[in-house]
């Protein structure tokens, strides 16, 4: 197979072999040459232009290709005799016949369509056709065109066997060595033969054969191309659309190629890149120049931070991707690398950080909320953080006045001298704070020069503040005011932002809140320590007035019976003749009587100065108090034969004075109600309850009917008669009392004639 | 030698007839001056100006009208002339607070009055053995 340069070469030589041609034809049409010599099989013929028409005819006749004029209808007008060979027949029978008869039904439709494209478009036509004459298969390649003058018929034919087309190249080759010599000759001798014109010609179809598959060929290739191109081109696109920044480096770091998206990130058109150094686009071009070097001499290199500087300055963030990529020989040819822009995961990442530092912010608010600092630092403490966190210039915590009108500057940073604690805005849709009170929720301004559904007050237009966001302080139904930040910068605040300014604001009102229950409770704990300081003066003058009364009785109740005891006996005494056993008897009563009732003013005075005294606890001996205590008793009746056993481990804790009555009235009690018996026996003792100590005095003396228990310590009651045993109904209620006081409890067992058994206890049951 | 005195201090009359019947029973002869109030028992106790004027012991009640028990104790305690005199507390209370104050001010004895006339009587029988027979008094 030659090679396309080859045939192209070839192609090129017979173009210019036919022209020359032509031109030595127009030279003997212009009569420029005075013969032309035709080799034909029978000889050279040489022409002179002298009789020009007759040789045309000769050189038709003698012209190795067939040729044929033809009416639009296909009838053969005239034809040569190399024509009428290719269909076995003489030429008078091949003209006026038509040329379809020698084709196939489709090779003839096709001929009738190039006829009518040659008449109509006046074009030249070539198309290939299969004759069979004689049962021989011919192929013919027939070249069309409209004759220049219809004298000889309308469209002429010329028709070239290409059965044998090998042959026929050796020909043509060898035909073109010959025409080679014979240019040469022609050139020398500027005569042309006519054999040589046949030759042309022929040569001019088979060079169009020749160039028809020449040019099959260049077309099979152009599609190979163009599917490689468009396989190029789908792969460009993809690199194309990639929205990371594609880049190929040369071994000496320079870029190679680029995609659209390196464009966008450089600011640099794909021309002005390619051929630079890929070092020059970064922050870093050292760092830059080792991440490539690093692709180079390690085959690749993975997540390599770099940050990309764009033409006007803007940095963005990438991380590298890179390899290298080979020749088919497997020599490095560069490195490809893909970058990844992180802007975003570094704008989500520092938002996070954010977040994070901003609740960070709320919690350490909230800790300082808890440790029950006053609401003015908490507040400072506030604005602080919220002018740090959210880097504005100013932030500020407005109160709502009481009237609703306006909201006071109450604290803030950054605000001029003498705005805060004085300066006031209205309202309402009047100013920003009180359009946020009016819907109750976060504002978030942009641009305070567009700003429309408020006014601006004065106080943001004196600070020349542009942006800001602003939240209520405290619940709806009673606000405490709004927490907002400023800045004299156009800022875009998010919705973290808002949520953080949300968080700070409800610490601050729950902070706020606690203040006012606690205000509340220590005006109400101010209100009770009066209301008991009241009360205390009270029960202290009513103390002193039962002290002056139970003084008043221990003095006055007892001299009238004095009076009474005395002037009995004295009559007794000094007029005892005149007065008979009755008037003695009744005097010796109202002497008793008398008695009985200083007895009674005696208990009672004991029981109320048992409920006024003042406890004092220590420890107490109970052995030893109750020894003390039935030695007394025996003193007053010695002549009563009691068998008394007491506990020898009888510790106590209480007060001693008042703990000695109780153990006299108990004791005494036990001692009274034995009176009648003979072997009577009183033990005093203590036991172990649940780890308290219950103490008790157990007597086997008259007792009492256990559903009296209850109203053995009622004062004056008395489950017997003063006939039977005397007393003043008193002694038990005072040692309740007394026991009560001490926190302790007393109750009693009893049955009648049985003995009765009194338990207390001295602590507090826990 | 004089007799020695009582000063009775004493505004009840009951009070006053049964302590001088109960001395008398206990055979007790002596003087007894009866001061109804406080004010009164001052100025007798200021009155004279030998020693031999002042009596051998004070019966002092403490509920008095003008001047109380306690103030006159006070006085008496107070003025060089009497500083040393006998004071016996007799009265119905035997109020913690009363015998606290009675004793705070130097008094020489507290005795409670007996309902009963015959506990009474040994009372006042053996006020009158003490501090008439047995007791010595500083020289003034």
């Amino acid at each position: 197979m030659k090679t396309k340069d080859q045939l192209l070469l070839e192609n090129a030589e017979m173009v210019a072999r036919l022209n020359e041609a032509e031109e030595t034809l127009n030279a003997i049409r212009n009569g420029q040459v005075d013969a032309v010599v035709v080799k034909g099989a029978e000889g050279e013929h040489v022409y002179s232009l002298a009789s020009a028409e007759t040789p045309y005819r000769v050189i038709i006749e003698d012209m190795n290709g067939g040729t044929a004029t033809l009416s639009p209808d296909g009838t053969i007008l005239y034809c040569n005799r190399r024509f009428a060979e290719f269909f076995k027949e003489p030429t008078e029978r091949v003209i006026g016949s038509t040329f379809r008869r020698y084709l196939s039904g489709e090779d003839g439709e096709s001929l009738d369509s190039l006829f009518h494209r040659v008449m109509q478009y006046r074009s030249n036509e070539s198309m290939a056709v299969k004759i069979i004459s004689e049962g021989e298969a011919l192929h013919l390649h027939l070249s069309v065109c409209p004759t220049s003058s219809s004298e000889l018929g309308d469209i002429c034919v010329t028709a070239t066997n290409i059965s044998d087309f090998k042959n026929r190249e050796r020909e043509l080759l060898e035909l073109h060595r010959q025409s080679e010599a014979r240019f040469e000759e022609i050139r020398s001798t500027r005569v042309a033969t006519l054999n040589m014109m046949q030759d042309a010609v022929e040569a001019r179809n088979d060079l169009e054969l020749t160039n028809r598959k020449l040019l099959e060929q260049v077309a099979e290739r152009k599609r190979a191309e163009d599917a490689l191109a468009l396989a190029n081109a789908y792969n460009r696109s993809l690199i194309e659309v990639s929205l990371d920044p594609l880049v190929t480096i040369s071994p000496d770091g320079k870029v190679t190629d680029v995609n659209a998206a390196t464009e966008t990130a450089t600011g640099w058109s794909r021309e002005e890149l390619i051929g630079t150094d890929f070092s020059d686009y970064f922050t870093h071009p050292e760092k830059a120049r080792e991440g490539y070097e690093q692709a180079f001499r390690e085959g690749r290199v993975v997540d390599y931070p770099l940050e990309i500087v764009h033409k006007d300055g803007r940095i963005t963030p990438v991380l590298y991707n890179a390899s290298v990529y080979r020749d088919e020989a497997g020599k490095v040819r560069g490195v490809f690398a893909a970058a990844r822009d992180i802007t975003e995961r570094r704008r989500v990442e520092a938002a996070l950080k954010a977040r994070a530092y901003q609740q960070a912010v709320v919690s350490e608010l909230g800790q300082h909320a808890l440790s029950g600092t006053s609401i003015q630092v908490l507040m400072d403490a506030a604005v602080a953080l919220v002018a740090r966190t959210l880097n504005v210039e100013y932030c500020k915590i407005l109160q709502l006045q009481p009237d609703g009108k306006s909201l006071l500057l109450r604290t803030g940073v950054g605000w001029k001298p003498g705005y805060v604690g004085k300066a006031t805005v209205p309202a309402g849709y009047k100013s920003q704070s009180g359009y946020t009170l009016s819907i109750h929720e976060p504002v978030i301004v942009n641009d305070l020069r567009t700003e429309n559904r408020f006014h601006i007050a004065p106080l943001l237009v004196d600070h020349t503040v542009i942006s800001g966001i602003s939240v209520v302080i405290g619940e709806k139904d009673r606000p405490y005011g709004v927490l907002g930040a400023d800045s004299t910068e156009k800022r875009t605040f998010t919705e973290d932002d808002s949520v953080f300014l949300q968080s700070v604001a409800n610490v601050l009102a729950q902070a706020i809140e606690r203040k006012r229950a606690e205000d509340e409770i220590r005006k109400l704990n101010t209100e009770l320590e009066v209301r008991v300081k009241e009360r205390t003066a009270q029960l202290e003058d009513a103390n002193k007035e039962l002290e002056a009364f139970s003084y008043s009785v221990s003095h006055d109740l007892r001299a009238p019976l004095r009076s009474i005891d005395g002037f009995s006996m004295a009559l007794l005494e000094d007029y005892s003749p005149q007065l008979d056993s009755t008037a003695k008897d009744y005097l010796n009563r109202l002497r008793g009587a008398s008695q009985a009732m200083a007895t009674l003013i005696d208990d009672l005075l004991e029981l109320s100065r048992v409920t006024r005294h003042e406890i004092r606890t220590e420890k107490i001996d109970l052995n030893k108090m109750a020894q003390e205590i039935v030695v007394s008793l025996m003193q007053t009746e010695p002549g009563r034969a009691v068998e008394i056993e007491i506990s020898p481990n009888l510790d106590a804790t209480g007060d001693p004075h008042l703990v000695r009555i109780a153990m006299h009235n108990l004791i005494g009690n036990a001692w009274k109600f034995t009176a009648r018996k003979p072997d009577a026996r009183i033990e005093i003792g203590m036991v172990l309850e649940n780890g308290r100590r219950v103490y008790f005095i157990r007597d086997n003396g008259a007792g009492f009917n256990s559903k009296y228990a209850d109203k053995l310590f009622v004062p004056f009651q008395r489950l017997h008669s003063p006939k039977e045993f005397p007393g003043t109904g008193i002694g038990l209620a005072t040692a309740q009392r007394i026991i009560k006081r001490h926190g302790g409890r007393i109750w009693a067992e009893g049955e009648p004639e049985k003995g009765a058994t009194f338990h207390f206890t001295l602590q507090k049951e826990s | 030698m004089h007799p020695k005195k009582i000063l009775l201090v004493e505004d009840n009359p009951d009070d006053v007839e049964l302590t001088l019947r109960a001395l008398r029973k206990s055979r007790i002869v002596n003087e007894v001056t009866v001061a109804t109030d406080g004010e009164e028992a001052l100025k007798i106790l200021s009155e004279g100006q030998k020693n031999d004027s002042l009596p051998a012991v004070v019966l002092l009640d403490l509920k008095l009208p003008k001047v109380s028990g306690f103030d006159v104790l006070k006085q008496v305690r107070a003025s060089e002339r009497t500083k040393f005199l006998p004071v016996v507390i007799l009265t119905s209370s035997k109020e913690e607070s009363d015998l606290i104050n009675g004793y705070s001010l130097g008094v020489n004895s507290y005795i409670r009055k007996p309902v009963d006339f015959i506990e009474f009587a040994e009372v006042a029988k053996n006020v009158g053995l003490y501090w008439l027979l047995l007791n010595e008094v500083p020289p003034m």
